[in-house]
């Protein structure tokens, strides 16, 4: 009974003491101080804003250093304060569907799949039509490709700001090793340099992939939509009434990726494990070429293998002929929430946040691209190899999100039908049987989302 | 043919047992020793191949990082308040729903633990959307009290149910029975009889609830918008970019070193009534 006392009496201790952290170090006052801004101490004449936006650095810290900045920039530019939020990626969609549909929102968001939420917001909730702010900042600044992406019909939902598109990375030292002095453009080449660059062991197990695809956690589709676009295929009809992924570019582009792992065996067996991350392939030296690379892989090169610097290149993804679209492009964007309390308030930040000052920071911090072409003129990103890469392949791209409100049912991962589709492939099933599921599948959301 | 039971009684027995053991031990200790290498290595050392098993230098400079690159102190408060309290909750509505379910005779008894047993086999997915509503229409999104209440309902279930077949089995009927012709009422019996008896029950019960929200990260990630409020399962997220990735792996698996001990430090002081309340009731005799 005494140790049984004993036992009772520590674990008192512990829940008191957290009760201790608690009323020292905490109210609800200090809660708010960390999930907002520098200004949160006072809203000050001009009114408060809540802006969600997501994490687009990939060290925590950039990013709320950066939204302290902008939002402290915006309070003595206007008077308002925007009391900023940092939404978590892998909640996003959750966070955003529950804010379209009454849940709580914000007065700004940083929205995608802008077409669904319009749908599902209906009168009351979801993103603001807000042609009036769009006619203000003037869009003919915005790449023409990333304003498809922040309109429903012909009206403006959305402002663009950041630009995303994938390219491909190599390794310098591996191409040299091989003798081959430029990257590849076609397909062809592609897989001519990809067998000379893979390494085997004597039982003939891959040791050092000649080519990998962008993947994580099993994903295909996002990069299955840039080789779709370089066999020349496309996912929609023009009308976006019908599938035509199965379309024989549909079949040639999935067989290509399946090929490259069963058939060539220039890419590892290991892409389609749940943990493999090809990032983590390229820069551990273990690959040598990786398609549907972002910018990203930079600022994880300098974390996480800085004895790569350097040693590695980034280029335009080649395609079938040579020619035409290799990748796909998406934009960031942010809206006005109709349920927002302080709309004029909102459309404040929106033009602040996407004027040419405000993104060149934002890209600059966050290594990212920008839909703005003032910005992408600066030389901070046409005198950069890295970043101009990315440009040249930003001209040659097709839309990653299509601009239909089932968009967010085909494309989810993993339950969506694309997201499936392109696993089982990978994982060495029929092309043929799988391509037919899925396009059964699309066939009906997009009539049942009719 | 020669049968042992209990300890192994033979120097070859003894080295299969051994041998079995530390096989286990190795297989289950792997990730935590991964987690805290990793967390001591040099940026240079995370992607090497063949990896290092052990850092070329300690990074110790990754503890004292962690608290400036993300509110980790916020962070763990929370998770330990939060977790204190529905640790707390349940054991009180626990401790009396478990303590009549085992005693009294009432009519709706058998449909009582069917309920809770019903309860456990309802994916907490399902609830999200309704649960979100009601917490949101009531106020209860981003409060200390949603958020406990969240953690909960989950968990006294159960709880319930395990301190139930503790008490049914630890607590002699004819005890009480005793108290009873000595005076004592129901309650009396079960303040200063059932109680102090069953408390490696509730220990294991509190040490049960307590480990179940400090890992719980689903219904805090929806719930909760304003970071102020995140518990540490939550904030650990804010390494993750984009790409569902993050450079930043050394600083992370510190993080999760700091995260893993709180739990560790709970389940140390009280392991073992844990393993006799959750075994209380598992044989009969």
């Amino acid at each position: 009974m005494r140790k049984n006392g004993k036992a009772a009496l520590c674990l008192a201790i512990v829940l008191i003491l957290s009760l201790v952290l608690f009323g020292c170090g905490s109210s609800s006052k200090e809660n708010a101080d960390i999930s907002g801004s520098p200004n949160s101490s006072g809203s000050g004449g001009g009114g408060e804003i809540t802006v969600w936006i997501q994490k687009y650095s990939e060290d925590p810290g950039i990013m709320t250093e950066l939204m302290d900045d902008l939002t402290k920039k915006f309070k003595a530019e206007t008077g308002i304060t925007a009391k900023y939020e940092l939404v978590d990626w892998g909640q996003a969609l959750t966070k955003y569907t529950l804010a379209s549909t009454g849940g709580d929102a914000p007065d700004v968001a940083d929205l995608f799949f802008l077409q669904s939420f319009v749908k599902i917001g209906g009168e009351k909730f979801g993103p603001l039509q807000i042609n009036d702010v769009a006619k203000d900042i003037g869009v003919d600044k915005f790449i023409p490709a990333s304003l498809s992406d922040v309109k429903v019909g012909d009206d403006f939902y959305a402002i663009p700001w950041g630009f995303d598109t994938r390219v491909m990375v190599y390794n310098t030292d591996h191409f040299a090793e091989a003798g081959i002095k430029e990257p590849p453009t076609t397909w062809d080449e592609l897989l001519a340099d990809a067998k000379r660059l893979t390494k085997t062991d004597a039982a003939g197990n891959i040791t050092r992939s000649g080519m990998i695809w962008g993947v994580d956690s099993g994903r295909f589709d996002q990069t299955w939509a840039t080789v779709l676009a370089q066999a020349g295929g496309k996912m929609f009809d023009d009308a976006y009434s019908k599938a035509t992924f199965d379309s024989p570019e549909g079949m040639e582009s999935l067989q290509f990726m399946q090929d490259s792992v069963y058939k060539y065996k220039v890419t590892t067996k290991n892409v389609i494990d749940p943990s493999y991350d090809s990032y983590n392939d390229f820069l551990s030296g273990k690959a040598s070429i990786m398609l549907g690379a972002t910018s990203v892989l930079k600022s994880m090169q300098k974390e996480l293998a800085p004895q790569m610097e350097g040693k590695y290149q980034a280029s335009v993804l080649p395609s079938k002929s040579g020619q035409g679209p290799s990748s796909i492009h998406s934009a960031q964007m942010v809206s006005v929430m109709k349920s927002s309390k302080n709309i004029e308030a909102a459309k404040k930040w929106i033009k602040f946040f996407t004027s040419k000052e405000a993104q060149l920071e934002v890209s600059k911090k966050l290594a990212m691209l920008n839909s703005n072409l003032e910005v992408m003129a600066d030389p901070y990103f046409t005198d950069d190899p890295w970043l101009s890469a990315f440009v040249e392949q930003s001209k040659r791209t097709t839309l990653l999100d299509q601009p239909i409100p089932s968009w967010s049912q085909i494309s989810a991962f993993p339950s969506g039908p694309i997201g499936r589709m392109t696993t089982n492939i990978m994982a060495g099933r029929s092309v043929k049987d799988e391509v037919q599921t899925a396009f059964k599948s699309v066939q009906t959301i997009l009539a049942s989302n009719k | 043919m020669r049968v042992s039971h209990g300890f192994p009684s033979t120097k070859w027995q003894l080295v299969k047992h051994y041998a079995i053991l530390t096989a286990v031990s190795v297989i289950v200790l792997f990730p935590f020793y991964w987690m805290f290498v990793t967390s001591v290595k040099p940026p240079e050392d995370i992607l090497r191949t063949p990896p290092n098993w052990w850092p070329t230098a300690m990074e110790v400079v990754n503890y004292v990082k962690i608290w400036t690159t993300i509110p980790l102190f916020i962070y763990l408060k929370n998770s330990l308040l939060y977790a204190a309290l529905s640790t707390a909750l349940c054991v009180v509505l626990s401790g009396f729903a478990a303590y009549s379910l085992s005693r009294f005779r009432f009519k709706l008894r058998k449909l009582s633990i069917m309920a809770f047993l019903t309860s456990q086999l309802v994916p907490g997915t399902l609830t999200i959307i309704p649960f979100y509503f009601m917490m949101y229409n009531m106020g209860l999104n981003n409060t200390v009290i949603g958020i406990v209440l969240a953690y909960s309902i989950w968990a006294v279930p159960f709880c319930t149910l395990m301190l139930r077949g503790y008490l049914a089995s630890a607590i002699p009927v004819s005890l009480e029975e005793s108290a009873t012709i000595d005076g004592c009422n129901k309650l009396g019996i079960f303040f200063r009889i059932a109680l102090p008896i069953s408390l490696p029950g509730i220990v294991a019960t509190a040490i049960f609830s307590f480990i179940l929200a400090w890992n719980e990260f689903m219904w805090a990630s929806i719930i909760l918008t304003k970071s102020g409020y995140k518990p540490l399962s939550v904030g650990m997220y804010d390494y993750i970019g984009k790409t569902g990735v993050t450079p930043a792996i050394s600083l992370y698996m510190a993080t999760a070193v700091i995260a893993t001990i709180p739990s560790l430090i709970v389940f140390g002081i009280a392991q073992k009534h844990l393993v006799n309340g959750l075994t209380a009731g598992a044989v009969k005799g």
